[in-house]
């Protein structure tokens, strides 16, 4: 995983500067200086030349102010402030929850094996003897891979005494781990919306950043400051690993914002462990011999596209940003509510909630403490929701939904959690419906569960570690 | 032989722009050099606010500007060179 990379860094610092320039009232004339504040003059560029850098930065800003980056024509013709004024009158109108930045993306040439010039043409050619598809000939005294041909199974690269032979993949469709996204003819990415989960990964490993997610900070920061409007977060649990406070720390630094309330989605998990633990024993006395969780939604996703088999396996209690969703608008059913947390595929998932109105990433949480000046650590305590267990907190890392349960149903079960949707896990989990392997199976998509969510602002270490130590407190 | 102080800033602007990368990685220093230092963690150094680059770290009284995991290595083993 890319981790500490300027791309991921890029990214965080536009949704800082737009944040604040929401805070200052001067976002349609401030965005506009954004790529020349960015990317100064001074032959430091990334890509061929400045004026490529600032006009890669204003599709990221496009983006980010909730528009398709699909029309390169409009985004020529429009400036940014226009876009900026557009966005503040409602017109932000981008469905897509991840789009691909043309203009950053065409760097990476086709995945291939590819003949370095470290080649030194021998006589043994172990190359050209192994090659199962005899794709590779010499000319000029050098190995060369016909494409048409290559099947990438890779052989010529283990058996090259010189290890001339290097592949070059392309990250994100390595890091897809159902083949959504692929190359189009002029080179850059497509993400094929029929396969896509929305897991994140495609986003989190392209070196250049360019694929970005639909982000509605502008409506939030609206909903916010709108006198006539309420508006409440709802905060996955995964955010107790993100910083190092304790949870009521971290709820009073949320609200300190500017939201009305904040509750935590744990609360809803409560809901969700109460149902889905009556369920499971509903489905095993009526003899369905096994049920995965459905809390996480890239997983449920992959059921529906790629898995369709698992579908009668996957419980059908709501995940626990709907129960918390749904006791705020029980409450009062005027309060807009924004879902905070480390996920993509919770974008997907709110789309068919009515009770969430946006969704949010700890990403753009991070810009919004840092445009009102908001310190985790220097907060006071608000008070917890005595309802809440460390079970329910508990859901964000791996292995949390199966204790939560076992909790709730007893250990006559047999359980088992799964982490990562990647070939292995895939296959086993698609056996599952001849050779169920256990009872109760909890599925998350993303490996260490929640808090190594793709939008999410600590590393996996660390939040394993916050997180364990709020558990405690 | 005194120790290096080295304080990595906490402020939001800095835990968000890498600082948390920052802390993460100071378990994995190697031993002969953690024996060295005395980390700690700072509440905003207050530098970030206009510009700046963070994260910052600041090491004895050096302050430095956008620091990465590997480089903070670099700048301590740099101070440690320079003490001697």
């Amino acid at each position: 995983m890319l981790y500490d990379n300027y791309a991921m860094l890029t990214k965080r610092e536009l949704l800082i500067r737009i944040v604040k320039l929401l805070k200052e009232g001067n976002l349609v004339d401030g965005v506009k200086y954004i790529p020349v504040e960015m990317r100064p003059r001074d032959d430091k560029n990334i890509s061929c030349c400045v004026h490529k850098d600032r006009y890669i930065i204003r599709h990221k800003i496009i983006s980010i102010l909730g528009f398709d980056i699909k029309n390169d024509e409009d985004i020529d013709l429009m400036s940014l402030s226009d876009y900026a004024q557009r966005s503040l009158d409602n017109k932000n109108t981008k469905e897509d929850i991840l789009s691909v930045v043309h203009e950053s993306c065409n760097a990476c040439m086709k995945s291939q094996y590819f003949i370095t010039n470290m080649c030194r043409g021998c006589e043994g050619r172990p190359c050209m003897m192994n090659c199962p598809k005899s794709a590779i000939s010499f000319k000029g005294g050098k190995a060369c891979i016909s494409q048409d041909d290559c099947v990438s199974c890779g052989l010529c690269a283990q058996v090259c005494p010189y290890h001339a032979i290097v592949y070059t993949p392309v990250p994100c469709e390595e890091a897809c781990p159902v083949k959504a996204i692929s190359k189009q003819p002029d080179g850059t990415e497509h993400i094929d919306k029929s396969k896509c989960i929305y897991c994140g990964k495609c986003m989190q490993a392209c070196p250049y950043g360019a694929i970005m997610e639909r982000s509605k900070i502008i409506d939030v920061h609206k909903a916010l400051t709108d006198p006539n409007k309420k508006i409440t977060a709802i905060v996955a649990p995964a955010i107790n690993g993100q910083f190092d406070a304790t949870p009521g720390q971290i709820l009073a630094a949320i609200k300190k914002i500017g939201f009305d309330d904040v509750v935590e989605v744990a609360l809803g998990a409560e809901d969700t462990s109460r149902n889905e633990a009556a369920e499971l024993v509903e489905r095993l006395e009526s003899g369905q011999p096994f049920m995965t969780t459905s809390c996480c939604p890239a997983y449920v996703g992959w059921v529906d596209k790629h898995a369709p088999a698992l579908k009668p396996f996957v419980s059908h209690t709501y995940s626990p940003m709907v129960y918390a969703a749904k006791r705020v608008k029980a409450k009062d059913p005027n309060m807009e509510v924004v879902f905070i947390g480390p996920c993509l595929a919770k974008r997907n998932e709110a789309d068919f909630v009515p009770e969430v109105d946006y969704v949010m990433s700890f990403e753009e949480l991070g810009a919004f403490m840092i445009a009102y000046d908001v310190d985790v650590n220097s907060c006071g305590e608000q008070e917890l929701d005595a309802e809440v267990t460390k079970f329910s907190r508990g859901y964000a890392m791996a292995g949390g939904v199966r204790n939560a349960i076992v909790n709730a149903v007893g250990d006559g079960y047999k359980t088992m959690n799964i982490e990562g949707l990647d070939k292995k896990n895939a296959a086993l989990l698609k056996a599952m419906v001849n050779r169920p392997a256990a009872q109760f199976i909890e599925v998350m998509a993303c490996e260490g569960g929640c808090v190594n969510g793709p939008c999410s602002l600590a590393p996996l270490t660390l939040a394993k570690r916050q997180m364990k130590k709020a558990m405690e407190r | 032989m005194g120790k290096i102080e080295v304080k990595i800033c906490m402020g939001t602007m800095c835990y968000v722009m890498g600082g948390a990368e920052l802390k993460a990685v100071v378990d994995t220093l190697p031993p002969e050099i953690r024996d060295r230092v005395e980390i700690s963690y700072s509440p905003c150094l207050g530098t970030c606010n206009n510009g700046g680059e963070p994260p910052y770290v600041k090491i004895n009284d050096r302050l430095v500007a956008r620091v990465s995991k590997t480089s903070l290595l670099q700048i301590i083993k740099e101070e440690l060179y320079n003490a001697v």
